[in-house]
């Protein structure tokens, strides 16, 4: 799935992961390829434990090995391949390139640091700055998403959780990244502080002019924030495309699923249509269409042969044999 | 947080006060009394009235007890029923051993717990850590004066290296420092293992690693202060572990030190002598275990939260 | 299954789930390998301890000071002792000595601490606030000094040690009761109970102690361990067993004297002591796990 090069900035091709234990082995991300121009937010959507997590990690090569395997893959962030680093210029490029936002603020920070020291720590370690400085910078961040800068010699403990997110996102801003990966960024936070949340990661990137991949599970927070789309489903992207092309016109039938689960403010029926079935055991994935056990279209061909990316209309691709036969 | 400190150090003594107590009734209702022990077998009647007289035996409980703490106060633990020295001056005598053998004993117990524990999680389920584990399950399964035996055997007797008991230089001291640690360092190397486990899984640490920290930093910033809040809780119960074990090690390798002393005082029948050793050993765990929490509330924030956050949102009110 | 269902015990519960409990902390239990070897090896010693009279080559207290100090060999397993005594039998006999200390002083122990912790844990405000004060004081005097000192205080002798060791450690299992107990306090079924106007002695011992009961067998299996080797220590100092009575500790005392001449007389009671409390305490884990599967990760 080549895009028009031009302004390519990152580029996944083939990524693999496999967690490994003596019982098994879980095939959680598949060959996965995409691209992501600068400025542009990317969508990654799915069901919890589709595997979109672990893309984001093996992304910033932060995956837990063992377990974690890479048979596969290339990230190229502007041309330079991620995977071929050392280790030690690898931590050049977390942090300061590439941050992510975690999933979950209650854990992600560190309970016996104060917050200020874990902002400033970040600062410190990619720029040269005296630690005054350090510490000037931080409480800036810390004012920025919101929270008094008199609170930095605080401990997460004494946060709510809206606010430990907030510091989180000011964690990943602080040195302004060229890619940021938000994880579920507003799962773990109440409604109100959603949108607030939201808000926030939305300004900040419009003003450092941040490409972004956000990571959820939520359509609604897709429309709101995404310029791109790409549907995960059991560690395969099966559909991608702009905003538009997916949510205009949904080629996938897992998508039209998703779209279908969705309660709809315009639509009279009084039950939502659930996609019927599973997810599949990512350590026993089904041979052909991952998705033909839940598919209400699949035929033997689906589950006999792999499928390949098909490209719809200019930049729609889709991972569906019915689809490309046009039988729907 | 001086305010905590006085609070606690406050705390404490009707803590004290009750373990004196405690003691003394047992003492007291205890069989057997002082008359029996001074004047040995064959006494009269007369003379061990006139001895119990002379050391108001025949008091009520209260007075008794009220004496004993008039005496306390002064520092002063009576005389042993055995010899007639005074309990203090036989105590301080002792108590350098006594402390020699305990500080080293928890020293020992917190560098080799600590450094297994590490290891042990760091190459979790690879042979490191099957080793330790086992060592660690040994450990807490044998009696400690069993093991120091088997030290005396192998390193005095079959090895020579060693002295195998008594008074002398340094050397002396080995085999028992090692007996008297094994049992926390057993202790010590599973606390370690399993909070480092816990705190490399944590998701602060990914957080930390996708900062662009090393492993190093990460490993000395982030994991340590972590794992070590409940390594640091461990290390202060070893204290009652050291405190105890040495009264044994003392007996066995015949270190004339206050936990000797105690056991020779039960053996005889010395109250006197058990209840000093007795108040003085727990007084000084209290001491310690005293300075242990002081020291957690101080490094571990949450707990620190606790006491500061009265004062920090007088501030923040202030600012605002 | 309708007769299942049907049986109920006479406080209304039914039996059933009682029964699903047990059978699935012991398969929990069987599926975990040490624990399984450590049950194992400890019902052997109950049963050496149960038969080991009746298993004893020779006559644990004959002396025969033509073979004493002998060596293990063929007809004495595991040797002599210095008075000709043979060592096997006298492990064997000692057995039953060395858990009955350990096990009944968990039992003492135990229900002091059933008895104060429910107290406790159950009434709350000033009744909990003196006993807990209490245990602040006896829990300032660390375990093993607190057990010579009891010993000290009764004086040696096997009855004497069970009860020392028994006493010194109910303040731990008061804690641990009391802590249970008050997670369980809330329950709905308690305040269920209290409506159908139980007294709180019924409330407390048919419904609140049934469900908080299982920290308590952990931990009376894992103590049995500490008991054994709580009286050996203190047989040692010679504040326990007395003389003839062949419990474990008292033989790795008896072969202290010997230890450069002949070590297997400290040695084999010495192991024997260790792979008990090895099995208690593997099992224990074990059991742990099994009855608490959330703590396990």
């Amino acid at each position: 799935m080549e895009t028009k090069n031009n302004d390519v900035f990152l580029s996944v091709k083939d990524l693999t992961v496999e967690y490994v234990t003596t019982e098994e082995t879980v095939h959680a991300v598949n060959h996965v390829s995409f691209t992501l121009r600068k400025g542009r937010t990317l969508g990654l959507v799915g069901e919890t434990g589709a595997g979109k997590t672990s893309i984001a990690k093996a992304i910033l090569r932060i995956l837990p090995v063992p377990p974690a395997v890479v048979p596969s893959g290339e990230i190229l962030l502007n041309g330079r391949d991620l995977m071929q680093l050392s280790e030690a210029e690898m931590c050049k490029v977390r942090g300061d390139q590439i941050t992510m936002i975690f999933q979950d603020p209650m854990t992600a920070l560190n309970p016996v640091l104060t917050v200020g020291k874990q902002i400033s720590e970040v600062i410190a370690l990619h720029n040269r700055i005296s630690k005054a400085e350090a510490r000037k910078r931080g409480e800036e961040m810390l004012e920025m998403v919101g929270i008094p800068a008199a609170r930095y010699d605080e401990y997460p403990g004494q946060f709510s959780g809206g606010m430990k997110q907030r510091v989180v996102i000011a964690i990943a801003l602080a040195c302004t990244p060229d890619l940021l990966l938000a994880d579920e960024p507003t799962t773990a936070l109440d409604v109100t502080i959603q949108a607030q949340v939201l808000d926030l990661i939305r300004e900040l990137n419009r003003k450092k002019q941040t490409s972004m991949i956000l990571i959820t599970h939520d359509m609604g927070v897709v429309a709101e924030m995404c310029d791109d789309v790409a549907v995960v489903y059991a560690g395969e992207i099966i559909e991608s495309g702009s905003l538009r092309d997916l949510f205009q016109n949904p080629q996938h039938p897992y998508t039209l699923g998703l779209f279908g689960s969705i309660p709809r403010i315009d639509d009279d029926s009084d039950r939502l249509h659930p996609i019927d079935g599973l997810p599949p055991d990512p350590a026993n994935l089904p041979s052909g269409c991952k998705f033909s056990p839940r598919c209400p279209y699949a035929t033997q061909e689906c589950r006999d042969q792999t499928v390949d990316m098909y490209e719809v209309t200019s930049g729609h691709y889709c991972r569906c044999l019915r689809q490309k036969e046009g039988a729907k | 947080m001086r305010r905590y400190i006085l609070k606690r150090l406050l705390l404490m003594i009707p803590v004290i006060l009750g373990v004196i107590i405690l003691v003394f009734t047992l003492m007291y209702l205890a069989p057997g009394d002082a008359v029996s022990v001074i004047l040995g077998s064959g006494y009269t009647e007369e003379a061990a009235a006139s001895l119990r007289e002379e050391l108001g035996l025949n008091d009520p409980y209260l007075v008794q007890l009220g004496r004993y703490l008039l005496q306390l106060v002064h520092l002063d633990f009576g005389d042993s029923w055995v010899s007639g020295v005074p309990v203090a001056q036989e105590l301080l005598g002792r108590a350098p051993r006594t402390l020699l053998l305990g500080s080293a004993s928890i020293v020992v117990t917190a560098v080799c717990g600590i450094s297994l524990g590490i290891v042990a999680a760091i190459h979790q389920n690879k042979w490191p850590d099957t080793v330790s584990t086992v060592l660690a399950l040994l450990g807490t399964s044998l009696p400690n004066f069993f093991f120091a035996l088997l030290l005396v055997l192998v390193f005095a007797y079959y090895l020579n290296w060693l002295p195998a008991y008594g008074l002398g230089g340094i050397e002396h001291y080995i085999l028992p420092i090692i007996a008297n640690s094994v049992g926390g360092i057993a202790m010590l190397t599973r606390q370690t293992r399993s909070s480092m486990l816990e705190v490399i899984r944590s998701d602060y640490i990914t957080m930390a690693k996708s900062k662009g920290l090393s492993n190093r930093q990460i490993i000395f910033q982030h994991m340590l202060p972590n794992a070590m809040i409940p390594v640091l809780t461990t290390i202060g119960m070893q204290f009652a572990g050291v405190i105890g074990g040495g009264i044994i090690i003392e007996t066995v390798f015949s270190i004339p030190g206050v936990g000797y002393y105690l056991v020779t005082g039960c053996n005889n029948r010395d109250y006197n002598v058990v209840m000093g050793c007795t108040i003085v050993i727990s007084v000084t765990f209290s001491l310690i275990m005293l300075a242990v929490d002081l020291l957690m509330a101080a490094i571990d924030p949450r707990i620190k939260a606790q006491f500061a956050e009265s004062g920090a949102r007088k501030r923040r009110r202030g600012n605002a | 299954m309708p007769e299942a269902t049907a049986a109920m015990n006479g406080r209304g519960e039914p039996v059933i789930r009682k029964q699903s409990q047990f059978l699935e902390v012991l398969k929990r239990l069987s599926r975990n390998k040490s624990a399984t070897i450590g049950m194992i090896i400890f019902v052997l010693v109950l049963l050496v301890a149960a038969f080991g009279d009746v298993l004893a080559p020779h006559d644990y207290a004959a002396v025969n000071p033509s073979v004493a100090n002998m060596p293990p060999c063929a007809e004495y397993w595991f040797g002599t002792d210095n008075m000709g005594r043979d060592l096997f039998s006298r492990v064997l006999v000692g057995c039953k000595w060395s858990l009955l200390i350990g096990i009944g002083a968990q039992v003492i122990a135990c229900f002091g601490g059933i008895v104060l912790g429910c107290i406790s844990g159950y009434f709350g405000g000033k009744v909990d606030q003196v006993i807990m004060r209490l245990c602040d004081v006896v829990q300032s005097i660390p375990q093993v000094l607190l057990n010579i000192t009891l010993a000290g205080v009764l004086g040696p002798g096997l009855f004497n040690t069970i009860l020392a060791l028994g006493l010194s450690g109910i303040t731990g299992s008061t804690r641990l009761m009391r802590s249970s107990i008050m997670t369980v306090r809330k329950r709905e079924y308690l305040e269920a109970a209290s409506a159908i106007n139980c007294s709180s002695f019924r409330t407390i011992v048919f419904h609140a102690l049934p469900n908080a009961f299982s920290p308590m067998i952990v931990s009376f299996t894992m103590s049995i361990g500490s008991g054994i080797i709580g009286a050996s220590e203190l047989t040692y100092l010679g504040l326990g067993v007395q003389a003839p009575n062949p419990e474990w500790g008292a033989l790795v005392t008896a072969g202290r004297d010997y230890l450069k001449t002949a070590p297997y007389m400290t040695l084999i009671p010495g192991v024997c002591i260790l792979i008990v409390v090895l099995a208690l305490n593997l099992f224990g884990d074990g059991l742990r796990d099994a009855m608490d599967p959330k703590l396990k990760k």
